[in-house]
């Protein structure tokens, strides 16, 4: 394996990795009547689809819906999840263990395990097909992860900090926001982009819970949307490439948060 | 040292903690063990429900779909987790060598970290578009001259669960090859040394000091990405539906068929609580056989 | 200890909350009858609210305006919705405190839960059963069992027929050496092998999502004849689905697959696709309703045409979109009203430049050749009585069992017989 050259190596790996965007990216950049996915780039390159796909599809509702969604679900979540990841880090009470572990039972819960009866239970207190259907869930569904991620960091922390605080008599509001908090920022940060990933991403709850149409997320609106023009596929495409840009974007921005992020939770 | 279980600590603990808890409570646990609850029973959503007592779950076994559901989950993980794990792991020495600093080595991080971040519906309409009569696939195979192998991918039959198994390794080779090859640089160098030292070869020094050391790497890959082979229903929605003929259909949107198509909730239940107990089994035994020593 | 029973009572409140209480909910009803009915607009605000899926949310919305000028005290709300399985979900949606008045039909079996009204009344008094063709009204009465179609219990309204027939390109017949259209199974079959000869998709068709079966009915019901294909599709107890006719539909499509009569990754691919393929020249033939002569029309224009399937007797796939009345609704009267706009002659040409055949076609006129040929096979077909619901929607699970089995018999992984019997056994779990 040290016969092949690291850099060709990876140059193939990324290439693989890219090659079906490309391809989309291609296609949707072609005259209407293009027939398939394919290498050839054309001369003429045709952004008339961007703009009827945008148009068409009602684009600037779904990212509406999807951005009012993800707005509240991040910082709920995320400040939620440091609370209760402090908790568990600073206090000791009866049963913590348990408590701890029956929180993290949640991370290998499938969201298609429970989907059926929160359709149910959702329907019956009236935020079905409402924005509510899937901001509830996700605000659930997120803690066990992110208590677990917080929990971890704060254990790494030098012990001295939380006992210097302690030993002054600070309270526990202000060890957290003013000792703790300046110094885990970028966990926390690292934190509040996998929620956002993960709710702008979301489409099982969208697609069960929301069925207005009028409502529907950046997710469920690109399939809709996919099922109706299957036959024009540059717009098809252009519609895919819509949805998949602002993911694209994000990720080259924070990329640095998101890669060393993942890579430092697998060690813990 | 901190306080241990005083008044006050639970009061504190309870103030920080309360609301995640109840959260989680309400919108997590609560559906679960609704679906615990319904298994029991047969109801269509609307009218009566009536009890079935375990019946449910002998049909589980006993229908074909649900079972071959299940059964494609089971293999889904071999490419989403297994597969990519595995490429992970040879080429994690390879590439753990490039310098960090070099241009190729940071576009190429980026890149191949990009499917993990990108929306499960948009991977799967474009891979869609690939694997379809028109995509790339068959063009690439008659542009080599084996155009008589072009096929509908997605309609074939014995084919088409390995083409969602195919997405699964493209959705995960690129964090596995970075997860593991990030390990590898920590790996102190001298353990390798002493391995050739004692005149042991690459791949001595691969199971004896490269696997041992990537053991929470792995843990943490195999978890991660099999968490997302047992659910996939995204993916299998977009692409195939469940076809040709229920050949792809995963246990998540077999969940969705029974409830809402065949109106068999409580049988819906049933699928949904094996789903979630073969996830926890799988992951305990991974994470129980992976601990580190 | 305090913090612990607050933590339990969180749970059991929870889990109440979950399960949403409906394991304690009423006994099947059926649809109630309302008291009395009237055709008088009351005069103050109201609003209608209106659930239903698009296409036909456009000419809803087309009738809704016309509705409101006539009465500016009432607001229609047309909504176009995307339940996961329209079936399941229109029904909790009328179950729910905020449901619509009035509901796309799903199926006509679904009112046996009370949601929906009985219709006959405003039937009677608006004379609907004189504006729409027998064929096509029985398909939303039921008997009082809710078992069987074609009953005394009217559930829902058609407000729009569909057709199945045989769409073909006339430019790739003539190429084909084929002179006249063909009008029983062996001339269409003789045709088939003709465009083979001469290098062309003899029919055009897409199977990911199930519509080969159109073409088991189509042979199938025109060897059966309309009436005894009708028992079956309307869930007529007794009757099979193991006939002459649908076991040589069955087989046919298997032998045209096998001939290369129709596209070999016909499962590949949906019937929307289908159509795109036709509508750009590749196929002769297309096996499909008039839902899509709009697109068809718009593409191809003078160059295609459109008969009914051949066979030995004059039959057609036929269906429709209904509506119901919600049996919570607060303005049944003024529901009554818009259904009865929906189907007068005013409103036909709305349904037709939105690419409906609207039921009242005794006003119908078409614009182009297409669908004068779609209204001239339609006047042809329900004069011989011929007219038979869609196989798919005799069961709620049927469509998906027709899709599974005729993926399985394409992919030469199921025999005719299993086929015919796969689909019998879903048939005889409701009927």
């Amino acid at each position: 394996m040290k016969n092949i050259s690291p850099k060709i190596f990876l140059f193939i790996l990324s290439l693989y990795t890219v090659i079906p965007l490309i391809a989309v990216l291609n296609l949707s950049l072609q005259k209407p009547d293009a027939l398939s996915v394919s290498f050839k780039i054309s001369k003429h390159l045709y952004f008339g689809n961007y703009l009827n796909a945008w148009n068409i599809g009602n684009f600037h509702q779904l990212f509406w819906t999807s951005i009012s969604i993800t707005l509240i679900v991040v910082p709920v979540t995320t400040i939620l999840a440091v609370c209760a990841g402090y908790g568990f880090y600073r206090f000791q009470f009866p049963h913590k263990k348990k408590i701890f572990n029956f929180l993290l039972l949640g991370m290998a819960l499938p969201y298609e395990a429970i989907v059926i009866p929160l359709y149910y239970g959702l329907g019956s207190i009236g935020v079905l097909n409402t924005i509510w259907a899937v901001i509830f869930p996700l605000l659930g569904g997120f803690m066990p992860f992110g208590i677990y991620w917080i929990r971890s960091y704060f254990s790494t922390l030098p012990a001295e900090i939380l006992e210097a605080a302690t030993i002054d008599g600070a309270n526990n509001r202000i060890q957290l926001t003013k000792i703790l908090f300046p110094i885990s920022k970028s966990a926390i940060f690292s934190l509040s982009i996998f929620y956002f990933i993960w709710s702008w991403n979301q489409f099982l709850l969208a697609m069960i819970l929301i069925q207005d149409s009028t409502k529907r997320t950046v997710t469920t609106g690109l399939t809709a949307f996919v099922n109706q023009y299957s036959m024009d596929l540059p717009l098809m495409c252009a519609g895919t490439i819509i949805v998949i840009l602002p993911s694209v974007v994000f990720f080259i921005i924070f990329q640095r948060h998101i890669i060393s992020g993942v890579l430092q939770g697998a060690v813990k | 040292m901190r306080n241990k279980g005083g008044r006050e600590s639970i009061k504190s603990a309870t103030t920080f903690i309360a609301p995640a808890f109840i959260l989680y409570t309400i919108f997590v646990i609560a559906p679960w063990l609704a679906a615990i609850f319904f298994s029991f029973f047969n109801w269509d959503g609307i009218g009566e429900a009536v009890w079935n007592s375990y019946r449910n779950y002998i049909q589980v076994i006993k229908d074909p779909e649900q079972l071959q559901s299940i059964k494609n989950s089971i293999l889904l993980i071999v490419f989403f987790s297994f597969i990519p794990v595995f490429f992970g792991l040879i080429s994690a020495t390879s590439i753990s060598n490039l310098s960090a600093k070099s241009k190729i080595a940071k576009i190429s991080r980026v890149v191949i970290f990009l499917p993990q971040v990108l929306p499960l519906v948009a991977v799967g309409i474009s891979w869609k578009l690939i694997f379809s009569p028109n995509g790339i696939i068959n063009q690439l195979l008659s542009l080599v001259g084996l155009g008589r192998l072009e096929k509908g991918w997605l309609g074939d039959f014995n084919f088409a669960i390995y083409a969602i198994g195919i997405v699964g390794i493209w959705l995960g080779i690129g964090l596995c090859s970075l997860l593991f090859s990030t390990g590898i640089q920590k790996i102190d160098k001298h353990l390798y040394e002493s391995i050739q030292i004692d005149g042991g070869g690459r791949i001595r020094e691969f199971t004896s000091v490269t696997l041992p050391s990537l053991r929470p790497e792995i843990r943490f890959a195999i978890t991660i990405t099999t968490i997302s082979a047992l659910s996939g229903f995204d993916l299998v929605y977009v692409m195939t539906n469940g076809g040709p003929g229920g050949k792809t259909l995963v246990p998540g949107l077999e969940v969705f068929r029974l409830a809402f198509t065949y109106q068999q909730f409580g049988q819906a239940c049933s699928l949904a609580v094996t789903l979630s107990t073969i996830t926890f089994a799988f992951i305990l035994s991974v994470n129980k056989l992976l601990k580190d020593y | 200890m305090r913090r612990k029973l607050n933590k339990s009572l969180t749970l059991t409140a929870a889990v109440l909350l979950a399960i949403g209480m409906p394991v304690a909910s009423a006994f099947a009803m059926g649809a109630p009858t309302p008291a009395s009915v009237s055709k008088v607009i009351p005069n103050k605000p109201i609003t209608l609210r209106i659930f239903t899926t698009a296409p036909q949310n456009k000419v809803s919305q087309a009738v809704a305006t016309v509705f409101e000028k006539k009465y500016p005290n009432v607001k229609v709300i047309v909504q176009a919705t995307d339940f996961p399985d329209y079936a399941q979900g229109i029904q909790l949606a009328l179950k729910s405190s905020n449901g619509p008045d009035i509901a796309l039909a799903a199926n006509a079996f679904s009112s046996k839960n009370g949601l929906t009204i009985n219709l006959a009344k405003y039937s009677k008094l608006y004379g609907w059963d004189k504006i729409i063709p027998s064929t096509v009204a029985e398909q939303w009465k039921v008997t009082p069992d809710y078992k069987t179609m074609a009953g005394s219990i009217q559930v829902a309204l058609p407000v729009d027929i569909n057709i199945v027939g045989l769409y073909y390109n006339k430019k790739l017949l003539q190429q084909a050496g084929i002179n006249t259209l063909p009008k029983t199974l062996s001339e269409l079959e003789a045709a088939l092998a003709s465009a083979k000869k001469a290098n062309l998709l003899p029919i055009q068709m897409g199977n990911s999502q199930g519509h080969a079966s159109f073409l088991i009915q189509c042979i199938g019901q025109s060897q059966d004849g309309a009436e005894s294909a009708a028992k079956w599709a309307l869930g007529v107890s007794n009757s099979t689905f193991a006939t002459t006719g649908n076991k040589l539909g069955a087989q046919k499509l298997l032998d045209w697959k096998n001939a290369g009569y129709i596209p070999s990754d016909v499962n590949s691919y949906a019937l929307q696709d289908a159509v795109t393929n036709f509508t750009q020249g590749n196929g002769v033939f297309l096996n499909d309703g008039n839902w899509d002569a709009g697109t068809i029309d718009a593409a191809m224009g003078s160059n295609v045409g459109f008969i009914p399937f051949p066979g030995t007797n004059v039959v057609a796939i036929g269906g429709g979109d209904a509506f119901q009345i919600s049996a919570k609704s607060k303005n049944k009267d003024v529901a009554a009203a818009f259904l009865n706009m929906l189907i007068s002659a005013q409103a036909a040409p709305l349904a037709w430049s939105n690419g409906f055949l609207p039921v009242n076609v005794a006003n119908a006129k078409g614009t182009t050749s297409l669908q004068n040929d779609i209204l001239a096979a339609y006047k042809k077909i329900s004069n011989a009585n011929g007219i038979v619901s869609f196989n798919n929607n005799v069961t709620p699970s049927m469509a998906q069992t027709l899709t599974t089995t005729t993926q399985a018999l394409l992919g030469g992984q199921m025999t005719v017989d299993d086929l015919i019997n796969t689909v019998q056994a879903d048939w005889a779990k409701s009927h």
